[in-house]
C-alpha cells in the first residue's frame, strides 16, 4: 500500500507525490502517519512537516491549516507552505529577529495577537531549515 | 586627326617653363599653333615685369585701398573722402592702352598677374599684401568705424494684436513691425516677452499690469508718455486697458492649418497605438488572472468539501468559534478593494461610490466604521479625505496572491478577535462578464458556521457553488465565460475521527476559508478591473480611429483646396500674361 500526500495552498499545489511516512505538527502535538492510517481530520498548527521519501527526510514549513487523512490519502490544506530548500536562511533569520523585536514593542491586544502570529511563522521557517534529520 | 593635334598641344605645354605653363594651360587652347603663340607672349610679359617690380608695388598700395572699399559697400560712407581723392587722381592718369583703365605702372591685364604686387600665381583678391593694407586702413579710420557691424534688431511699432486661446489659458500676442525689414517682415510675438524687452512700445498701464512689483518711476512721467505716443502714432488705438483687450471678442474659429492637422493626426495615431496596446495587455492579464483562479481551484474545492462535511456533522452540536461569534454590532470594518491604476472606465469610481454610500448608511444607523483600503486608487482617495477613518492602507501587486490575501485576513482577523470591530464587510467588484461588473458588499466576519456568506441584502452565496471565469475566443473576439461549478461532495467515511475538538478544527478551517474568500474577492476585482480597462481602451481605440478618419478628411479637403487655389493662381497668372 502506498501513501499519497497532497499539500495545497490557495495559490498552487505544493506537493502531490507518494511518500513513505510523514510527521505532521497538529494542534495537539506531532503525529506520525504511515500507510493504512485510521481516517482522521485534524487542525494543522503553524509548524514543520517532515516527509520521508525512502530514506530521505524533507522538511516543509506549514502556516497553519487543516489535514484530512483517510484511505491512504493525506490532504493538507494550508495558507502557505514552503519547502526548506526554498527558504533563504539569512532572510528567514532576519524576519525572525524583526518579529521578536515587534513583539516586544507590541501594545494592546490586537498588536500582540498580530506579533505573536508573525513570530510563530518566522520561527517555523527558521526551524524548517535547521532541522536535524 | 584632331586627336593627334590635341595630344601634341598638351605635350608641348608640358615642356613649357612652369610660370608660362601656369598661364597658358588654363586657357585650354585646342591647337598647337595657338599655344605656341600665347606661350611666347607670356614669356615676353614675364621678362618686362621683372624689370619694373619696384614701381608696381609702390603704386598698387593706393589702388588696392580703393578696390577694397568698393568691395565692401557698408564701409563706403566712411571712406568717401579717400575715394573722391582717388577719383581726382584718376583724372590725371591716361587710360592704359591694354585694358582701357586708368592705372599706374605696368599693366598686368595681359599677364594675369596680381594687380597689387605684380606676382604671378594669385589674383588681387588673394594677395597677401592686401590684408596688411586692409589692417592699415581699418586702423586709420578707427575713430569713425564701429567695432562691429552688427546692429540691434528692434521693433518700431505694434501692428496688430491677437489673443490666442488655449484650453485653459489665453496668450496675448502682438504683431511687431521690425526696424530693418522695411515693413515687409512682421511676426507674432508673445506680448509678455515683448513688454519685457521693449517696454517703451507699450501703453503704460499694460506695463504696470504686467510687472506690478516695481513700476519704473520714469515711465510714469506723463511727458515721456506723450513723447512715446508721438513716436508711435499707430499704437494709439491700442492704448486702452488690457482688460478690454482680453475681453474683446476675438472669437477665432478653430482654424487648423495643414501642419497642425498633420500633427493632430499623428498624435491621434499615437494615442490609438497606446490604447490598443493597453487593451491587448489587459486581455493578456485577464488570461493570467484566470490561470491564478484555476491554480487555486484544487484548494478551494477541497476546502469547500471539507467545510461542508464538517458542517454536516457539527450541525447538531452547539459550537463556539471566535470567528463565528455574532456580537451586537457597534463598529464595522469596511475592506474596500480598488485598482492600482486608472484608465479603466468607471471601475474605481463605482466601488468608491459604493463605499461612500455604505458609510453614509452606517452613519445613519448610528454605527461607527473604519476602512481598510486595498489598492492604490482607493488609498489616494481616502488619503485626500482625512475625515474618513482608515485603519490601514494596503497595496496589491500585479496578481493577487495568498500572501496579500493573508495580509488582509490578518488585519481583519486581529480587528475582529480583539473586538475592536464586530462586523467586517468586504466591498469588491464582482466580475459578471467582460462588459459588466457589479460592486458588491459581502460580509466576511462573523463567518456563518455553515460556510455561507450572505451579503447585506441577504442574498446567500452557497459555498458549494464556485464560480470562475474563463477567457475564450469566440468568432475571433475575446469573450469571457462564467461557469458555475457544482462541486460534488463526497461523503466522509462515517468512521472519520476528529483528532481535536470539532471547535478547534473549525477554528483552523475558518481562517483558511476567510483567506480564500479574500483571495477570491481580490481575483474577481482584478478581473473586473482588467475587463473594464479592456472595454475602456477598446472604446478609446474606436474613438481614435473615428477622430483620425474625420481629421484625415478635413486634412485632405484642405490640401485639395490649397492645390486648387494654387492652380487657380497659376492659371490666372498665365492669363494675365497673355
Amino acid at each position: 500500500m502506498t501513501l499519497n500526500l497532497c499539500v495545497l495552498t490557495p495559490n498552487r499545489i505544493v506537493w502531490d507525490f507518494e511518500v513513505k511516512e510523514i510527521i505532521l505538527s497538529t494542534n495537539s502535538g506531532q503525529i506520525g502517519v504511515l500507510p493504512n492510517h485510521a481516517p482522521i481530520a485534524t487542525a494543522v498548527d503553524i509548524g514543520i512537516l517532515r516527509i520521508r521519501l525512502n530514506d530521505q527526510w524533507l522538511t516543509m514549513a506549514l502556516m497553519g491549516g487543516f489535514a484530512r487523512i483517510g484511505n491512504n490519502e493525506i490532504t493538507v490544506l494550508v495558507n502557505d507552505a514552503e519547502k526548506s530548500s526554498d527558504i533563504d536562511p539569512q532572510e528567514a533569520q532576519q524576519t525572525l529577529e524583526i518579529a521578536e523585536a515587534n513583539l516586544k514593542k507590541a501594545e494592546g491586544k490586537r498588536q500582540i495577537i498580530e506579533a505573536n502570529l508573525a513570530l510563530r511563522r518566522a520561527r517555523t521557517r527558521v526551524e524548517a531549515i535547521n532541522v536535524i534529520s | 586627326m584632331v586627336d593627334i593635334d590635341y595630344k601634341k598641344t598638351r605635350k608641348f605645354e608640358g615642356w613649357l617653363d612652369l610660370e608660362v605653363f601656369d598661364r597658358v594651360s588654363v586657357l585650354k587652347l585646342p591647337t598647337y599653333v595657338e599655344v605656341l603663340d600665347r606661350a611666347l607672349m607670356v614669356e615676353a610679359i614675364l621678362a618686362t615685369k621683372k624689370q619694373v617690380p619696384a614701381l608696381t608695388t609702390k603704386c598698387e598700395g593706393k589702388r588696392s585701398g580703393f578696390i577694397f572699399k568698393k568691395g565692401r559697400s557698408f564701409s563706403k560712407r566712411q571712406n568717401t573722402g579717400s575715394s573722391s581723392s582717388s577719383s581726382k587722381n584718376s583724372g590725371s592718369i591716361p587710360n592704359c592702352p591694354d585694358c582701357r583703365r586708368k592705372h599706374k605702372g605696368t599693366c598686368h591685364h595681359a599677364s594675369g598677374a596680381c594687380f597689387r604686387c605684380g606676382k604671378i600665381g594669385h589674383m588681387i583678391g588673394d594677395c597677401p599684401l592686401r590684408f596688411d593694407n586692409a589692417n592699415h586702413l581699418a586702423a586709420s579710420s578707427a575713430e569713425s568705424a564701429p567695432d562691429d557691424y552688427t546692429y540691434e534688431e528692434r521693433p518700431i511699432q505694434i501692428v496688430n494684436r491677437q489673443i490666442k486661446r488655449l484650453k485653459n489659458k489665453e496668450i496675448p500676442l502682438v504683431k511687431m513691425d521690425w526696424q530693418n525689414h522695411g515693413g515687409a517682415y512682421t511676426a507674432w510675438e508673445t506680448e509678455e516677452d515683448m513688454i519685457k524687452r521693449y517696454p517703451d512700445l507699450f501703453p503704460l498701464d499694460l506695463i504696470f499690469y504686467q510687472n506690478e512689483v516695481s513700476p519704473n518711476p520714469s515711465l510714469s512721467d506723463p511727458s515721456s508718455l506723450s513723447f512715446r505716443s508721438l513716436l508711435n502714432p499707430l499704437q494709439l488705438p491700442t492704448q486702452n486697458s488690457p482688460t478690454s483687450i482680453s475681453k474683446s471678442p476675438s472669437v477665432n474659429p478653430i482654424h487648423c492649418g495643414l501642419r497642425e492637422l498633420r500633427k493632430r493626426i499623428d498624435s491621434v495615431k499615437n494615442t490609438q497605438k497606446i490604447t490598443e496596446a493597453m487593451k491587448l495587455v489587459a486581455a493578456a492579464k485577464v488570461r493570467r488572472a484566470q490561470e491564478a483562479v484555476v491554480n487555486g481551484r484544487p484548494f478551494s474545492e477541497t476546502l469547500v468539501e471539507v467545510l461542508y462535511n464538517i458542517n454536516e456533522q457539527l450541525q447538531t452540536d452547539d459550537i463556539d468559534v471566535p470567528l463565528t461569534n455574532v456580537r451586537p454590532v457597534k463598529k464595522v470594518a469596511l475592506v474596500v478593494v480598488t485598482g492600482d491604476r486608472g484608465l479603466c472606465g468607471g471601475f474605481n469610481n463605482a466601488i468608491i461610490k459604493k463605499a461612500e454610500s455604505r458609510m453614509a448608511d452606517l452613519k445613519n444607523l448610528g454605527l461607527d466604521y473604519t476602512v481598510i483600503s486595498v489598492g492604490k486608487k482607493g488609498n489616494s482617495y481616502f488619503l485626500r479625505r482625512p475625515y474618513i477613518p482608515v485603519d490601514r492602507f494596503l497595496e496589491r501587486g500585479n496578481l493577487p496572491t495568498a500572501k496579500e490575501a493573508q495580509a488582509i485576513a490578518d488585519d481583519v482577523f486581529s480587528l475582529f478577535i480583539s473586538e475592536e470591530v464586530d462586523k467586517v464587510e468586504l466591498l469588491y467588484t464582482k466580475f459578471v462578464s467582460l462588459v459588466k461588473a457589479d460592486p458588491v458588499i459581502h460580509t466576511l466576519l462573523p463567518l456563518s458556521p455553515k460556510g455561507e456568506i450572505c451579503d447585506v441584502n441577504g442574498n446567500c452565496v452557497d459555498a458549494t457553488e464556485d464560480e470562475f471565469f474563463r477567457l475564450t475566443t469566440r468568432e475571433g473576439k475575446l469573450t469571457v465565460e462564467r461557469d458555475v461549478v457544482h462541486t460534488q461532495t463526497i461523503k466522509f467515511s462515517s468512521i472519520l475521527q476528529f483528532e481535536q475538538d470539532p471547535v478547534q478544527i473549525l477554528d483552523a478551517l475558518l481562517p483558511l476559508y476567510l483567506n480564500s474568500q479574500i483571495l477570491r474577492a481580490l481575483q474577481e476585482s482584478l478581473a473586473s478591473e482588467l475587463a473594464a480597462r479592456m472595454s475602456a481602451m477598446s472604446n478609446a481605440t474606436d474613438n481614435a480611429v473615428e477622430l483620425k478618419k474625420s481629421l484625415s478628411i478635413v486634412y485632405n479637403r484642405q490640401r485639395q483646396a490649397k492645390i486648387t487655389g494654387e492652380i487657380l493662381e497659376i492659371v490666372a497668372g498665365a492669363n494675365a500674361l497673355v
